[in-house]
């Protein structure tokens, strides 16, 4: 298997970010006060002024991706058409939705603020990867209580079976009280099949993202 | 490649609680969105699509206890009841899968002072879908899609997906949305809301979208249950990658949809386009140079926003039994609010109820976050 057809990932969670199991960012008590995700995004030298507009979600999903694709195929300035997302979480867009509902709750302070308002959909979060890497293939948000392998695995599956795309960028990307948790992997069709069935889809998955399958 | 076909359907709007009955609606020109001052932020009127409460929890009640549920859930409950009943398929099976596509399921939950007795984890789409599953008894986990205003085209164009694979035979697809002051100052603070009457998608008048609620429920099956009827083709998804919420100046993102919807099926001349069209100026612009850029301008071309405003997550699945209508009736509806061109790219909008030959039909949807999602339906029978 060469490098472009091992799948690859990246894991934010509990304030370390990981690639392919190697820790590249451990929070340390913050002398700045900065927000645990502006400081992954210093750490990791990146230049993308976008990324202070975007809401909590985005900004995880965001910063799992730049880890996640730096180096791969993906990487690259053209447009992508054949790369798939697929996403799913918990907690939807509501840690914003939280915020844009104390714009308007009080009939004497009522001030909803448009760009709050943007943020509270969970696919921005796709949006704005998809914005960065220029990735126009298929998209989805999916909303569960938990990572759902087996939904995962069957949809990617069907893309690849069906031809709708060559790689596929899929995981986990929620924020909430204040705590971004990530999953992120790109499979590729290359491999896809060969690298998994069901069983092998799920270990991976599980055996990646531990932090909070535990 | 197995053929998914459409064998039941409703609708729950302002106009009705059965396809039947919104689809007579419509096609008599009744315009569902009504002056109103309820949800109106602080002050004014409001021109919303809304649903009766009361007779929904009537309907409601004669599944279950009304009381148990939240509004969302009882329009997804009854709506699902009203479909399946058509349908000989069974809801406790682990060969049919339900998927539930809303933008902002019980947002009305998120409120500090909140006097509804609903527990405040119901706000989680996924605790609110266990209980539908519950209520169902149906064993397979909920499949939950929240991707803003393609949600119910792309729960359509996933159902038909999974149903290629052999895990299910029978998928339910419903969406809901009901309006609250969340979407409704949301949406009138980016300025997107038509405050003058009901939108007008298309028009050289239109000024913005009317805000509406529903749900709608289509049942996909592999098994055909009459000689005729309508097929679940094809379906694509693709993202602008453009801006996250203003639609591509080039349509590229939806012109690509429909090219990959268009392409995988090997279809003649489609016999009409049901358009997301919501009337704001922005979007309909985009739809029309993507339709003008896939050489689809002399189509007939209709947007259903102008009667039941735009009802979010419910949106692609109601427009979606109303196409299913229009091709069983072989007529064109008319695309209603729409009297002069108001887009760059000329279109051949419907403005009379037509009787005609209908052989087929394109989706499509486009929305926050760059996204758009296009489904073909076409008609089969199996009679000579």
């Amino acid at each position: 298997m060469n490098d472009k057809m091992t799948p690859s990932y990246c894991c934010i969670t509990g304030g370390t970010v990981t690639v392919n199991g190697k820790r590249v960012f451990t929070a340390e008590n913050s002398d700045t006060g900065e927000p645990l995700l502006t400081r992954i995004y210093r750490s990791a030298s990146l230049s993308y002024p976008k990324f202070f507009k975007m809401d909590n979600l985005s900004k995880t999903g965001y910063l799992a991706a730049e880890y996640l694709l730096r180096g791969t195929p993906v990487d690259t300035p053209e447009i992508k058409p054949d790369v798939a997302v697929v996403l799913m979480n918990s907690h939807a867009s509501l840690d914003t939705d939280t915020s844009f509902q104390e714009t308007i709750s009080n009939p004497l302070e009522y001030f909803p603020s448009p760009s709050i308002f943007v943020y509270t959909l969970p696919n921005i979060m796709l949006g704005e990867i998809c914005i960065r890497f220029k990735i126009t293939g298929e998209g989805i948000v999916f909303i569960s209580g938990e990572i759902d392998n087996d939904l995962i695995y069957h949809y990617i599956a069907a893309l690849f079976n069906e031809g709708k795309c060559d790689s596929c960028i899929f995981g986990w990307v929620d924020f909430y009280a204040d705590t971004p948790e990530a999953f992120l992997a790109i499979v590729y069709k290359e491999s896809f099949n060969a690298a998994f069935d069901n069983g092998a889809f799920s270990r991976f998955v599980n055996d990646s993202f531990k932090p909070i399958i535990s | 490649m197995r053929e998914v076909y459409k064998i039941a359907d409703n609708i729950i709007s302002s106009l009705g609680f059965s396809t039947e009955e919104n689809y007579r609606s419509i096609v008599s020109g009744a315009v569902g969105i009504k002056e109103t001052k309820l949800f109106s932020p602080p002050e004014g009127v409001k021109y919303l699509s809304l649903t009766d409460r009361s007779k929904l929890a009537a309907i409601t009640s004669t599944y279950t206890d009304p009381a148990r549920y939240t509004l969302t859930e009882q329009m997804i409950i009854s709506s699902i009841h009203d479909a399946t009943a058509q349908t000989d398929i069974d809801l406790t099976s682990s060969d049919t899968l339900i998927v539930i596509s809303t933008v902002k399921g019980n947002i009305d939950l998120i409120r500090e002072k909140d006097s509804t007795g609903f527990s405040g984890d119901r706000v989680h789409l996924w605790r609110s879908a266990e209980e539908i599953r519950k209520h169902f008894g149906n064993p397979n986990r909920v499949v939950l899609i929240s991707s803003a205003c393609i949600s119910g085209t792309l729960a359509l164009v996933y159902a038909q997906r999974v149903l290629q694979g052999k895990r299910f035979n029978n998928v339910v697809v419903t969406g809901a949305d009901m309006i609250s002051q969340f979407v409704v100052s949301g949406f009138e603070c980016l300025k997107a809301l038509d405050n003058g009457g009901p939108c007008r998608p298309f028009d050289y008048r239109r000024s913005g979208l009317s805000l509406g609620e529903g749900a709608a429920t289509l049942v996909l099956s592999v098994n055909k249950q009459s000689k005729r009827g309508i097929a679940i083709v094809s379906g694509a998804s693709t993202n602008d990658a453009n801006h996250i919420s203003g639609p591509s100046r080039t349509g590229e993102g939806l012109y690509k949809a429909i090219e990959r919807t268009i392409s995988d099926a090997s279809t003649p001349e489609l016999s009409f386009i049901n358009s997301h069209g919501t009337a704001t100026i922005f979007n309909d612009e985009m739809e029309s140079i993507a339709f003008s850029r896939s050489g689809m301008s002399h189509i007939p071309v209709n947007s259903f926003k102008g009667y039941l405003g735009h009802t979010l997550g419910a949106a692609g699945i109601i427009e979606t039994a109303l196409c299913c209508k229009s091709l069983e009736n072989n007529i064109l509806i008319p695309s209603i609010g729409y009297e002069k061109q108001g887009t760059s790219e000329e279109l051949n909008i419907i403005t009379v109820a037509q009787h005609k030959e209908l052989s087929s039909c394109l989706k499509t949807s486009s929305g926050f976050g760059g996204t758009n999602a296009t489904l073909l339906l076409k008609k089969y029978s199996d009679e000579r």
